[in-house]
């Protein structure tokens, strides 16, 4: 029972770690909380829904096109919010926060227009659990950690290796810096919008494949990513995945001992205790 | 005649206690700088607290669960009481959170008021979970439908304006001065000698009994609530509130309520559904809504009735 819980737990982990990062890498370019990050995710699970089930195109084609219309929206949001805010009135990080908490309505209620209140699920076969040592896993959540595992590594080798991974890097450190020695920032905070928004979408992806697509999953994954971040130390890539499985692997565990009602507010009363404790999250440096 | 007579004075009663709320946002944001977005949550509380104790003892089942709660004491005492207990909340709750940086605290608001109505619906218990409790008794009831509407608008309304003196009070007070100090510069405000957590504090627990205040309106105005009204929409609407208004001006929190709620969302509630559509009128309308935060945000930041600017004396 416990192996069980853990294992769903690091399946869950897995999915939660792909938009922690995403929110990471975007707070350390930004420098602000983009509030609308949990609807962006859920906007990346129904437009994958609509290429999936309304336009009948197969699930991993349908996945890559959510993706990418999430990162582009992420852009939009960019050019037509921040932005302006940014440069018009100078606008500081909370004002920032509390634009992007009007993007977030936005995107909630257009998505409540077109896709009613009813969960939705994606066109895939009915899955069969295999055992996996202790666990039990369908072949999808299988896909799915792997795919994550996948992505992270891409996204760690990006960052390190590639001159638009080092480019994000100065940025992220100093943006003026970065501005005087020839980097377009505005080019890479472009970069970075679209990235991090489209791991938003593949995460919602993944959600809406081991469950339901829904119109709470915005606002409920936006507080348990940013318990994953936050428990990571904000702003650090790697800790926001160390972070996502911590709550990924607490909130399953709590379920399987009958909390499941709780398990949000679990992830919540970890991050209470460790913004008390280590307010600059377990790996600060 | 009398139905529209009655429909405005529902709108004004509902504008009247939301106004409370965004009174309450802004000592928290608009004087003090705290990025709060649990409103909701202290609704909540005030809201669940005043209908568990005014409404009467019973003996009925509730999904199995002997539901024998309810104190039955008089209204006045469920709108203190709510006060008291979000008051409390907000003190244990402020204890860990006023400390943490801006965004943490907004982050750690909006999740706590997310448990709260968690709670509201899981603790059946106490709630009713997602049935709500009903039949909550409001002071003034046995002449007409419309007199009654009527005196509890007015009762709503003499305690908003007591709240609003307060609040002026409070504003032009020297513990006012402290709170916008913190909110310009606290470093600034702390190497003059003022304690930074304990005049958060303050600020914190006021606003939250204020919310708590209006709670407990709001649960005798409808006479049921349910934990789905209680969800981050409300915080939502008070901020668009607050930041078309004026963010630090009272008057304008009022009147930003006034505009927002009053002639924007209730008063396009004449608007029909339409047939096949159930959500395109309420999703538009909060969807209008988010553009009009974002365009205030961008084009006119102090909102309609800008708070005074402080005069300096020159010289010296």
């Amino acid at each position: 029972m416990l192996a069980l819980s853990i294992g769903f737990g690091i399946i869950t982990g897995g999915v939660l770690a792909l938009a922690a990062l995403g929110l990471s890498l975007l707070f350390r370019t930004v420098k602000f909380i983009n509030f609308a990050y949990g609807d962006v995710l859920a906007l990346g699970a129904y437009l994958t829904f609509f290429f999936n089930f309304t336009l009948g195109l197969p699930l991993v084609l349908s996945a890559l096109l959510g993706m990418v219309s999430t990162g582009i929206v992420g852009v939009i949001i960019h050019k037509a919010v921040v932005r302006p805010l940014r440069e018009g009135v100078k606008a500081g990080p909370l004002t920032l926060l509390i634009a992007t908490m009007g993007t977030a309505f936005i995107i909630r209620n257009a998505i409540l227009i077109i896709w009613g209140p009813e969960p939705k699920m994606y066109n895939v076969a009915t899955q069969e659990a295999m055992n996996l040592g202790p666990f039990l896993i369908t072949p999808l959540q299988l896909m799915a950690i792997g795919i994550s595992v996948l992505i992270m590594v891409l996204i760690y080798l990006l960052l390190q290796y590639t001159t638009l991974g080092k480019m994000i890097r100065a940025t992220s450190d100093n943006i003026d810096l970065a501005r005087i020695r020839g980097i377009r920032t505005e080019k890479v905070v472009v970069w970075t919008w679209l990235l991090s928004c489209g791991l938003a979408g593949l995460a919602g992806v993944m959600l809406g494949l081991m469950g339901a697509v829904d119109n709470h999953m915005g606002i409920e994954m936006l507080l348990v990513i940013f318990a994953s971040v936050i428990m990571g130390g904000i702003g650090n890539p790697y800790g926001a995945v160390a972070g996502a499985m911590i709550i990924g692997i607490a909130m399953e565990v709590s379920s399987a001992f009958g909390l499941s009602e709780y398990k949000s507010a679990l992830a919540y009363l970890l991050m209470g205790i460790i913004l008390l404790l280590k307010p600059k999250g377990l790996f600060a440096r | 005649m009398e139905g529209f007579l009655t429909f405005i004075i529902s709108i004004a009663t509902i504008v009247a206690i939301y106004s409370i709320l965004t009174l309450a946002l802004n000592i928290r944001w608009g004087f003090t700088g705290l990025l709060d977005f649990g409103i909701a949550g202290f609704f909540a509380i005030g809201a669940y607290t005043s209908a568990i104790l005014t409404s009467p003892p019973s003996e009925e089942l509730v999904f199995g669960v002997r539901h024998s709660l309810g104190f039955g004491i008089p209204f006045a005492g469920g709108v203190l009481a709510a006060a008291a207990a979000a008051a409390l909340v907000a003190y244990l709750i402020g204890i860990p959170t006023l400390r943490l940086r801006g965004d943490y605290l907004a982050i750690m608001t909006i999740g706590l008021s997310e448990i709260f109505r968690y709670m509201a619906v899981n603790e059946k218990w106490l709630t009713r979970g997602s049935q709500g409790i009903r039949n909550l008794p409001r002071p003034f009831s046995g002449y007409s439908n419309l007199l009654d509407s009527l005196f509890y608008f007015l009762l709503v309304v003499v305690i908003l304006f007591l709240l609003y003196l307060i609040s002026q009070r409070m504003y032009n007070s020297p513990l006012g001065r402290v709170l916008k100090g913190i909110r310009e510069d606290e470093t600034v405000t702390e190497a003059l000698g003022k304690r930074i957590f304990h005049f958060r504090m303050l600020a914190f627990i006021s606003g939250a009994a204020f919310a708590g205040v209006a709670g407990s309106l709001w649960a005798h105005y409808s006479g049921s609530i349910m934990p789905h009204e209680f969800a981050p929409d409300i915080t939502f609407l008070i901020w668009v509130s607050l930041t078309i208004g004026g963010s630090g001006n009272n008057r304008g929190a009022i009147l930003g309520t006034l505009v927002l709620i009053g002639l924007f969302q209730q008063g396009t509630r004449f608007l029909p559904t339409i047939e096949g559509y159930t959500y395109l009128i309420p999703g538009l309308r909060l969807i209008a809504i988010g553009f009009m935060l974002i365009l205030c945000l961008r084009f006119r930041p102090q909102g309609l009735l800008p708070e005074k600017a402080v005069r300096v004396e020159k010289g010296l």
